[in-house]
């Protein structure tokens, strides 16, 4: 299977008069793992919804191997590209295994049974996910973390090449965040899936992510390797916010640490600001 | 489903989720055999076996016999109101995501009440057909109204403000029929007693003309089964598994359209039996709505007809139109199971 390629051609999308997306255009590494970051309200959503079709953009298109995504049946899209929403809904008393069941529909035609291949790709997805013993649970039952990885279970019953994820980790403590970030990058070298993701956090995005794509008013600002997206200029200029870059030393990755304008030693306060105005000794 | 399974793989679970299902279905089939006799053998006069058996053969000779042949079509009347209506709820449920949602909520039968009042005053319609076809127009226009409101405004026709526009839409149809009806003394007769709602004077030829919009919406609705399972994950989701959200979303809502006007038609606007049904069932199958719907339908038939029979011992020797029965049985029950489960935040 040779790596499916994603691209948006001059996207301009929005839900008003005022497109969020003014001409953007990118292409994601086939393969690999890419991660969505910006500030609040900078488009990152609405660049995932673009692409997983749930927004038509005003202008411009996305591409999957250099078709059109509209162009393409929608059972057809998603058994390529797959998709896990912020906040999906798992109806009242729905047992996992049913819900990851749901990940086969694509797969499934109007009248066919349910396969031995459906079977198997339950059960590989549960087994993935570290599942297969909730199984028969309720999903309303289950804590943030068993929650969020049945519904990659499910994103993972669909076999896709390209899974999408908006803030996957939103909810979830460290530890869990950890958990399925890893889970992740399991998914990307065990199968080859390739990986685009919003993220909120720029160090834990740094980390997990091949390839960073640094968004600011709805355009890119900056798109590459974590070292050449993750420093403190490019930091200032999406984020606002003045930092230090250094190398994290558990991943050899580039790590950030914000500038605030407090409880800061005099090397890192912020430059041409006041000292502590709360009168703390410097 | 593969053959050699571990005692608890999920397989093995599933498994055992679809005997207990087919163990319900197998009770329901039976306690509705059990209704539709009760329906033929009780009321006003009770009748025995051998009356019952020479009825349903078509002899007319005893009174006996004649009060089953009476019976029957409004047995048949009940069953297909019932289902129609228990069915209609089921699909209104899963289209909105609104647990309390039901054929009342998104102005359906308001509509189509309005619509058949509507007639009676201005067009002096009186013919069943007539009613039929006005019926489903009037559901139709609601459930478009309702929709087009429901979807004005950021995110397109969410569950919320499709209920709230249901709902605004319900209350407005309703005024206006009442408004319509109440200087009109020669009508108000005849309104009254089709508004509270009743399967009583059905006849083969009443129920005949119904017949091809109740299959039509049968077919609609037990076709979007699956459609209905991934509309219950969130519309972002549902479009990520390949659902066609909005195309899903019509061609459900018109079958239960369908059902409703066509019901409404004959028997008048019937409250709860969309509203209590599914959650019933959804304590029995759980909530894939390829099981769910065909047991709203059947359950749907069991509820009409034993209203039905309750409303003819009640009041004896009158009989208590279905449509008040429904109400009263209905609603302590929707209250039990609003207070039993945690119901879904919108």
């Amino acid at each position: 299977m040779t790596a499916p390629t994603l691209q948006a051609l001059g996207l301009r999308a929005g839900y008003g008069a005022t497109p969020i997306l003014k001409d953007l255009t990118l292409a994601l590494p086939p393969g690999g793992i890419s991660a969505i970051v910006g500030a609040n309200a900078c488009g990152k959503s609405t660049l995932l919804r673009c692409l997983s079709r749930l927004l038509r953009p005003e202008r411009g298109q996305v591409v999957l191997d250099g078709r059109s995504v509209r162009d393409m049946p929608t059972r057809d899209l998603a058994r390529r590209l797959g998709l896990l929403p912020q906040a999906p809904i798992a109806p009242d008393g729905i047992t996992v295994a049913d819900l990851v069941s749901h990940g086969r529909h694509p797969h499934q035609g109007l009248l066919s049974r349910w396969t031995r291949a459906d079977d198997a790709a339950v059960a590989d997805a549960l087994a993935a996910t570290r599942t297969a013993e909730l199984a028969e649970r309720a999903v309303d039952e289950l804590s943030g973390g068993q929650r969020q990885r049945v519904w990659i279970a499910m994103a993972l019953a669909q076999e896709t090449d390209i899974l999408l994820l908006d803030e996957p980790t939103t909810f979830l403590d460290i530890a869990h965040q950890v958990e399925v970030l890893d889970l992740l990058v399991d998914l990307n070298r065990g199968r080859g899936t390739t990986v685009v993701m919003v993220l909120h956090d720029l160090n834990l995005a740094a980390r997990y992510a091949d390839h960073l794509i640094a968004l600011r008013d709805g355009q890119i600002r900056a798109a590459g390797t974590p070292a050449e997206v993750l420093t403190e200029e490019i930091v200032q200029q999406v984020f606002g916010l003045s930092c230090v870059v250094i190398e994290d030393p558990t991943s050899g990755r580039p790590m950030m640490l914000p500038r605030g304008r407090h409880r800061m030693t005099q090397a890192h306060r912020a430059p041409g600001r006041d000292p502590e105005p709360d009168g703390t000794p410097p | 489903m593969s053959g050699a399974l571990a005692p608890g793989s999920p397989q093995a679970g599933l498994r055992g989720v679809r005997h207990a299902r087919m163990a319900w279905l197998f009770v329901v089939i039976c306690a509705l055999a059990a209704a539709c006799l009760l329906s033929v053998g009780i009321g006003t006069r009770s009748v025995g076996w051998a009356e019952i058996a020479g009825g349903l053969r078509g002899h007319t000779d005893t009174l006996g016999h004649s009060v089953v042949a009476v019976r029957v079509p409004r047995t048949v009347m009940a069953v297909l109101a019932g289902a129609a209506l228990g069915l209609a709820g089921a699909v209104m449920q899963g289209v909105t995501r609104n647990p309390l949602a039901d054929p009342g909520i998104l102005g359906v039968n308001a509509g189509a009440a309005m619509a058949v009042v509507l007639g009676m005053a201005w067009f002096g319609m009186a013919r069943l057909e007539a009613f039929l076809w006005t019926a489903i127009l009037g559901a139709g226009l609601a459930a478009c109204f309702v929709y087009a409101v429901g979807s004005l405004g950021r995110g397109g026709a969410t569950p919320l403000k499709l209920a709230l526009a249901g709902a605004a839409t319900s209350i407005a149809a309703s005024s206006l029929t009442v408004a319509v009806m109440l200087p009109r003394n020669d009508i108000a007769g005849g309104v009254r007693s089709w508004q509270v709602g009743g399967v009583g004077g059905a006849t083969y030829d009443a129920i005949l003309p119904c017949l091809p919009f109740l299959a039509a919406g049968l077919m609609l609705c037990l076709a979007s089964a699956r459609s209905l399972n991934l509309l219950a994950l969130g519309d972002e989701a549902a479009a990520g598994l390949g659902a066609r959200v909005d195309r899903a979303r019509a061609g459900a809502a018109l079958g239960a359209v369908l059902l409703c006007g066509a019901t409404t038609a004959i028997c008048g606007p019937i409250g709860f039996v969309g509203l209590v049904v599914p959650h019933l069932c959804r304590l029995l199958v759980g909530v894939d709505h390829r099981w769910l719907l065909p047991f709203s339908a059947l359950t749907g038939a069991i509820l009409l007809l034993c209203a039905d029979v309750l409303g003819r011992v009640v009041a004896r020797p009158s009989e208590m139109d279905v449509g008040i029965v429904t109400a009263f049985v209905g609603a302590p029950v929707f209250i039990w199971i609003v207070r039993q489960r945690r119901v879904r935040d919108l």
